[in-house]
């Protein structure tokens, strides 16, 4: 695959699928095996992407992401991006805050064959705890 | 070398020699004097004061080491570039109101660099594991439990 194939792949991730919330795309644009990978600090570790999606799609509906720089090379692309959202759903047990927040990170994704294969991610834990009133 | 070999050398120099050694003439060859330098809680502006956080912090963390395990931890292109890096350190002074723990601490993180014409880097954006570093030196207090 291509550079530019990857990063259409990694675009559509965070538009078709996070944004227009296309959550029957998963099996198209992720591997089967999808790993993730979550820096222990974030206190959101979803086991897979389908339980990660439903999550946000009921504690965060409105979550939109901005997608700042893209850059690929070989097998690798690497994405910065924030968004913003509104915490109108339970969330790891705590109940709607309806919090308007807003979250920055920096994702590098693994492509094989087409397919989002492998995903690490940092975001900004502490900021978010921040808005939500935990710290 | 490539433009985009010449970005990975660079990317691994600043964590390795500029953080790790506290490498300044590396420094002034690889980064731009107008250097950025962007977290989610700080902004150095210039490179001067970005050597300056890196004089502080490495007196604050005893044998501060940042590495790239892998060229595979290393994305670039010719104006940009990322790396998926680690920390290793022991927290021996005041950081951010926390008095030192003298607790071995380590993280990663993921900073994404931008060069100028010339080569140099004249921006990094850091998205590190700040809360889990925050955990490790007891400098988090949660009010409830999230």
């Amino acid at each position: 695959m291509s550079v530019e194939a990857n990063k259409k792949v990694v675009t559509r991730y965070w538009i078709d699928f996070w944004n227009e919330k296309q959550g029957n795309i998963i099996s198209e644009i992720t591997a089967a095996d999808l790993k993730l990978h979550f820096p222990p600090g974030q206190a959101h570790q979803p086991p897979s992407l389908q339980k990660w999606f439903e999550t946000a799609l009921s504690a965060f509906p409105d979550v939109h992401f901005t997608m700042h720089d893209l850059i690929g090379e070989g097998d690798k692309v690497v994405c910065r991006w924030s968004y913003v959202a509104t915490h109108t759903g339970d969330f790891l047990g705590n109940p709607a805050t309806h919090l308007k927040v807003t979250d920055q990170g920096i994702n590098m994704f693994r492509i094989e064959d087409g397919k989002i294969a492998e995903m690490w991610m940092s975001g900004d834990s502490l900021g978010l705890l921040h808005q939500l009133g935990v710290l | 070398m490539t433009r985009i070999e010449q970005n990975r050398v660079a990317i691994r120099q600043f964590l390795e020699d500029v953080w790790s050694k506290g490498n300044v003439e590396i420094a002034e060859k690889i980064i731009d004097p107008n250097f950025q330098f962007i977290l989610a809680f700080a902004h150095l502006d210039g490179r001067a004061a970005f050597m300056g956080l890196v004089e502080r912090n490495r007196s604050i963390f005893e044998n501060l080491t940042y590495s790239v395990e892998s060229e595979d931890d290393i994305v670039a292109d010719d104006t940009k570039g990322a790396a998926f890096w680690a920390m290793k350190s022991k927290h021996i002074g005041t950081w951010r109101n926390v008095p030192a723990s003298y607790k071995d601490v380590a993280i990663n993180g993921m900073t994404l660099f931008r060069f100028n014409e010339e080569g140099k880097i004249y921006e990094a954006k850091v998205q590190n594991d700040v809360m889990s570093l925050m955990s490790q030196i007891g400098g988090i207090k949660k009010l409830y439990d999230f």
